[in-house]
């Protein structure tokens, strides 16, 4: 529901332009049209702090972003984790990894040349595992919900932004365990 | 036998490997060997409600309960050692006073050894020691056909405390030393006597027969 009314806003505020030029009915000034929309590819490092396997590790992702009103942002992404593994001689290996799904809502505002983006982030990660001894091998799939605050610092240079992001989270069903996240961003604004 | 801490490591992959071939089948935890007249019984009681790991970890090895493949193994194992003593050691006690408390998940296991006549049944899970009388299926006293449980888990971990409510029939209870249990397996019977390590002084000893 929340999801459905940020974005049918942003379809109004980028029409918004539209629709001046035809009251107007005259060419349109060269007054810059607003950026709302961003699109970016998020590349970083994770860890989870369960008295298991790290199925964080490197990751990578993507993000669409939009500015609804003048400060409230909301984002939904998408991420892949490579996690670890841990062995010993022939007999034992297990390894766990995991695909991510996350959306957030936060406040976003210029400082200088730069955006800042507060926030907080829930989703939900699929943790696949794998587990040999000998011949024999558990492969276990678990959704695990996370939520927690989450912030990002972009500098914009033309259409593109550059910067880093960090997220702190809870999984409360792993067992309970905290997470923490850091990320290159790399984005487009349109 | 695995405890929760080596459920730590996913589905406790590093204990199977570790102790492949004397631990059972892989993921599995169960086995048994014979030390003289007495026949000696591990059994894998991760099959609770263990804040500690993942609820699922009873989904490796069919758990504890009725129908599970580990109660029909040890149904099967106790039936073909008929006439022996009995010990049976598993990690989490059905039985105790600490705060870490019973747990009832092993009630299946318990109630199917002293069906069999076991005799001693050793434990840890809880930091600390505990000795109780022999008791029933259900937990009430029964000096000719109960099983004698031990809690020892004084092996190094920071010592917990017991609960404000001692459990009923619980006959002796430290949590002030570390050390361990020695037990001498005798002919027909055992004898108990828990060893503290140098500067600690609680001390608990005896001897029982076996039901044979």
């Amino acid at each position: 529901m929340a999801t459905t009314l940020a974005l049918s806003s942003c379809m109004v505020l980028l029409a918004a332009p539209a629709r001046a030029l035809e009251r107007d009915g005259t060419a349109a000034s060269a007054a810059p049209r607003d950026t709302k929309w961003d699109i970016a590819f998020h590349g970083g490092y994770g860890v989870a702090f369960t008295t298991g396997i790290n199925y964080l590790g490197m990751g990578m992702g993507g993000r669409l972003g939009c500015l609804v009103g003048r400060h409230l942002r909301i984002s939904l992404g998408g991420y892949v984790t490579t996690g670890a593994g841990v062995s010993a001689g022939t007999s034992y290996r297990s390894e766990y990894s995991s695909v991510q799904g996350s959306l957030s809502f936060g406040y976003e505002g210029g400082v200088g040349p730069l955006r800042v983006r507060p926030g907080m982030c829930g989703g939900a990660a699929l943790i696949t595992g794998h587990t040999r001894v000998g011949t024999t091998v558990i492969h276990d799939d678990t959704l695990a919900p996370f939520f927690g605050p989450c912030a990002e610092v972009v500098a914009r240079v033309g259409p593109f932004e550059v910067g880093a992001g960090v997220e702190a989270a809870f999984v409360p069903t792993w067992p309970a365990s905290p997470t923490i996240a850091t990320h290159a961003i790399v984005g487009v604004v349109f | 036998m695995p405890g929760n801490h080596e459920y730590h490591t996913p589905h406790a992959g590093a204990y199977y490997a570790y102790f492949c071939g004397s631990s059972g089948s892989p993921f599995s935890g169960w086995y048994s060997f014979d030390i003289g007249r007495w026949h000696v019984v591990a059994l894998n009681s991760n099959c609770g409600a263990d804040l500690d790991v993942i609820s699922s970890v009873a989904d490796d090895f069919g758990g504890c309960g009725a129908g599970s493949p580990q109660l029909a193994w040890l149904r099967a194992d106790l039936a073909a050692h008929p006439g022996t003593c009995t010990l049976a050691m598993w990690h989490h006690p059905r039985w105790s006073s600490s705060t870490e408390g019973s747990s009832p998940s092993v009630e299946p296991l318990w109630q199917e050894l002293v069906r069999h006549g076991v005799d001693v049944v050793l434990n840890g899970h809880a930091h600390d020691y505990q000795r109780f009388p022999p008791l029933d299926e259900n937990g009430a006293l029964d000096a000719a056909r109960g099983a004698r449980a031990f809690v020892v888990g004084t092996g190094g971990s920071p010592l917990s405390v017991f609960d404000a409510g001692v459990r009923v029939r619980s006959e002796v209870r430290d949590a002030t030393s570390h050390g361990v249990l020695r037990l001498e397996l005798k002919e027909r019977s055992y004898a108990w006597s828990y060893v503290p390590i140098g500067g600690d002084t609680f001390h608990d000893e005896g001897e029982a027969p076996c039901h044979i």
